[in-house]
């Protein structure tokens, strides 16, 4: 059910401008420009990556049910379009659905961590509470299991009212919540001799589509968050986990491949041998790196010398485009040159 | 070792007192330098006999063991009880990973590596590189073409053993018949191979041979004891879409109990959770595959369901092992319907190649000069990755793939395929042979307990409580220990106060309440 409704408002905004793998790059959240923008420009921004393991074969099961019930219209250019069924359908739901919790553009990379290392620090604590450290842990990402580790070494010594205390502002928090609401987030915590339930656990249960388990959950997080951040003052454990997120990273996935390789001191050269990609994509992907990361090595693509002539050649020609600047240097300074010191320009300072 | 000091150890590093039959003996010769073979019912800590002397021995032990998803399983919960130094290698890890932890791996004392790893040069260079102190090849019986669950990769571990310079073995199976146990010596040439066979029997387990006429019925049966008996249940199904699908039924008819299905092809995480939640009582009754058990010590299991029948006689002794392990009363339930006699036989014709396909995949495989992605080839072949695992090995034994290029000798060529194809079909007979030795099980008039050990074992105990239903056994007459029901109707605010504050069980708190 709010998937559909997902999907149906998704369809009323983007009306017919865009298709159908639109709504699927946008629920998934892929990195590209375009799909960004889509959501800015629609409005839709509250639901960028929100699915993350959406696949597209479930997508276009529920659109043409969707379709066939018509509550909307599938056209040839394979877009989709509201109908009225549809549009009166989400109206009566909407107030039902946690639809306007999500905010993805925001916090779709940050809500799984910040969820999971509550999840696993309330197993931690538990069990240790219990003198007992041999638990499986339920999460085993290592940006989540390094964090709990900190944070509870942090506490070790006042661990008893770290966890009233964390019990305290999660009970405090999910009293912002209808009563359901509520009861499948507590079903999904893990304590001391009890494993929390799994999706197809809730979805039974609940009665709820197996799809919508996961939306739901994301949407219970992404309202935590924002709550915790907006009363810093009642939620002073929770604001803090916020502040511990790690800086969202901006890296396409291939180009955050290419970064392991650089930090373990592989050349450009290796990295396209050892991937097996051409050399220009591995450069694509150092600009792509050098636009966020404030320790890149510019200067072993780039002298300083070299650096110098691009700038110098970058204000005589007042412009950014790469042919004028390229034109303006000597022949042995390449566009990739250029492009990284036009990157290194465009850092925050 | 002495075995104070020995205990001294398994208290330090797995804070457990004493060990269970067999476990000291195979670990005390095993630290004495020699080679093992222990053969020791399921459930009864296999994994101890070599992770004790891990700790002990210095340099590094090493483990092949057949399932990627198992092992893993392994390396979490030994880290859980405070193991760290311990790691699982496996073809599907990515590069950046694999070569990672290649590179730190002499901070390791135990290295679980699947099979088909060993197959390739560059692991085995770094392996020879460290100290290899122990050769572990857990679930041995893989390793004979007569065992339950042949893996011709296993074939090669002689091989693997002599590049790594001789190193002790042990050889662990908690299914290995006699003919099984020589074949393992054999294959890894270790005739002096010490033997440690414990017997299989369980004399606590009741076995039931129940004859209906089809799904429905089955259903029905499960149903009706279930609610007669409150018991922790296991069900084992040969597909894992029916443990999907009757997990569904049964949580639709019994809303009373706690239902989950488990098999291997779900992620990780999902699977932790089930097993951890049946372990806890948070769960009553678990539809699986034969994937679900290794590892898993829950004490308390009741009675387990035999929906399919599986393959052979040693699979199922394997799988009833879970039943009753705290030693109380506990059922062995087989539900046969004669419709069910069609699907051993086409999961057999999925385990091989066909013999009249070989030609043309020989005509196909020439055509490549090396061998493509195993994606792609298969995609090509028309294969599965078991009927592949089986070929290839074949092909690679008879000198026709070399290196992953063919060589190509037409005379040569066709002779070998030849010979493949007469393998197989041997195979096929064997496989087909042990399925008739099970329905004949299933049909026997005569004592089940009697019948079913007796390809296995010289003699068994008495049975504790009833033998089975062609002796004694019936329903009416059993009283096993039953847990208390589940009430779910407790508040959010109370459940969140039991997970953080609860001082037992969460689920004996729910049932309590």
């Amino acid at each position: 059910m709010l998937f559909d409704a997902i999907i149906l408002t998704c369809c009323s905004r983007f009306q017919g401008g865009r298709s159908v793998s639109a709504i699927y790059h946008l629920l998934k959240g892929k990195r590209a420009i375009q799909t960004v923008q889509d959501a800015r420009l629609y409005q839709l921004e509250q639901f960028y990556g929100i699915h993350p393991t959406l696949r597209k074969q479930d997508l276009d099961q529920l659109v043409s049910k969707l379709n066939m019930g018509d509550y909307l219209k599938l056209t040839n250019e394979s877009t989709a379009l509201p109908m009225e069924k549809g549009r009166q359908w989400v109206k009566e739901h909407i107030d039902e659905l946690p639809v306007n919790c999500f905010n993805g553009l925001l916090y779709s990379r940050s809500a799984p961590i910040f969820q999971e290392r509550l999840l696993l620090l309330i197993q931690t604590l538990t069990n240790s509470r219990m003198q007992n450290m041999t638990f499986i842990p339920v999460v085993d990402n290592p940006i989540v299991t390094e964090w709990v580790k900190r944070t509870f070494y942090m506490y070790r010594n006042e661990q008893e009212s770290f966890l009233n205390n964390l019990y305290a502002e999660l009970h405090l928090m999910l009293t912002h919540f209808k009563e359901w609401e509520a009861s499948m987030f507590t079903d999904s915590l893990t304590g001391y001799q009890h494993y929390g339930w799994s999706s197809f656990q809730v979805s039974e249960v609940y009665g709820v589509n197996k799809q919508d388990v996961p939306l739901y959950k994301t949407a219970i997080v992404h309202r935590m968050m924002a709550i915790a951040k907006e009363k810093q003052v009642m939620f002073p454990l929770l604001a803090q986990f916020l502040r511990e997120l790690p800086n969202e990273s901006k890296l396409s996935k291939s180009a955050k491949k290419t970064k392991i390789l650089l930090d373990n001191h592989f050349t450009a050269e290796n990295i396209a041998d050892y991937r097996n990609l051409k050399l220009n994509t591995i450069y694509d992907h150092l600009v792509e790196i050098a636009l966020y990361d404030h320790n890149f090595p510019f200067s072993m693509y780039v002298n300083l010398a070299e650096q110098m002539e691009i700038k110098k050649a970058m204000q005589t020609t007042l412009t950014y485009k790469l042919k004028d600047i390229k034109e303006a240097v000597d022949d042995s300074i390449s566009y990739f040159q250029i492009r990284l010191v036009l990157a290194m320009e465009r850092l925050p300072q | 070792m002495d075995i104070h000091k020995l205990k001294q150890q398994l208290w330090k590093y797995f804070k457990i007192s004493s060990f269970r039959p067999g476990q000291s003996e195979i670990i005390r010769d095993s630290l004495a330098g020699n080679d093992v073979l222990g053969v020791l019912p399921t459930g009864s800590g296999k994994s101890l006999c070599y992770q004790l002397p891990a700790t002990l021995l210095g340099g590094v032990t090493i483990v092949v063991s057949p399932l990627i998803s198992l092992m893993e399983d392994q390396v979490k919960q030994l880290k859980a009880v405070g193991f760290k130094s311990v790691v699982s290698l496996n073809s599907f890890m990515n590069p950046v990973e694999k070569k990672h932890v290649l590179q730190g791996l002499d901070q390791y004392q135990l290295i679980y590596l699947s099979p088909e790893l060993l197959q390739q040069r560059s692991i085995i260079q770094w392996l020879q590189e460290m100290t290899v102190k122990l050769f572990v090849i857990d679930e041995a019986h893989c390793i004979s073409q007569w065992g339950h669950e042949f893996r011709p990769d296993y074939l090669r571990l002689a091989d693997v053993l002599n590049l790594l310079n001789h190193p002790p073995v042990m050889a662990l199976s908690g299914t290995a018949t006699p003919e099984v146990q020589d074949d393992i010596a054999t294959s890894l040439n270790r005739q002096e191979i010490k033997k440690h066979i414990y017997p299989m029997d369980r004399d606590n387990i009741t076995f039931s041979v129940k004859k209906v006429t089809g799904e429905q019925e089955k259903q029905d049966i499960i149903v009706s004891l279930l609610k007669r008996f409150r018991v922790p249940a296991l069900i084992y199904f040969s597909s894992k879409r029916k443990t999907e699908e009757v997990a569904a039924f049964l949580s639709e008819h019994m809303s009373s109990h706690r239902i989950a299905f488990y098999h291997g092809d779900m992620d990780q995480m999902d699977r932790i959770t089930i097993q951890q939640q049946f372990m806890n009582d948070q769960i009553d009754v678990i539809c699986c595959t034969s994937a679900f058990g290794m590892g898993i010590n829950k004490q308390n299991i009741r009675m387990v369901v035999h929906y399919h029948f599986p393959m052979q006689m040693a699979s199922y002794i394997q799988e009833i092992g879970r039943a009753g392990r705290d030693g109380k009363s506990s059922i062995s339930l087989l539900l046969y319907s004669p419709s069910d006699q069609a699907i051993p036989h086409s999961i057999i014709e999925n385990e091989l190649p066909k013999a009249d396909d070989l030609p043309h995949i020989g005509r196909q495989l020439r055509q490549w000069e090396q061998l493509p992605t195993t994606e792609e080839l298969l995609q090509t072949l028309g294969l599965n990755e078991i009927q592949w695992r089986f070929l290839h090995y074949q092909m690679e034994w008879h000198g026709l793939i070399k290196n992953n290029q063919m060589i190509y000798d037409q005379g040569y060529w066709d002779r070998a395929l030849q010979h493949i194809g007469k393998l197989i079909g041997n195979r096929l007979e064997w496989k087909h042979e042990k399925l008739q030795e099970m329905l004949r099980w299933i049909q026997e008039r005569h004592c089940l307990r009697r019948e079913l050990y007796k390809g296995f074992q010289d003699s068994y105990k008495p049975p504790v409580y009833a033998c089975c239903s062609n002796c004694d056994f019936s329903f009416k007459h059993w009283s096993p220990v039953q847990t208390s029901q589940y009430r779910p109707s407790l508040t959010w605010e109370t459940k969140l106060k039991h997970i953080f504050f609860a001082e037992e069980s969460y689920a004996k708190t729910e049932r309590t309440n």
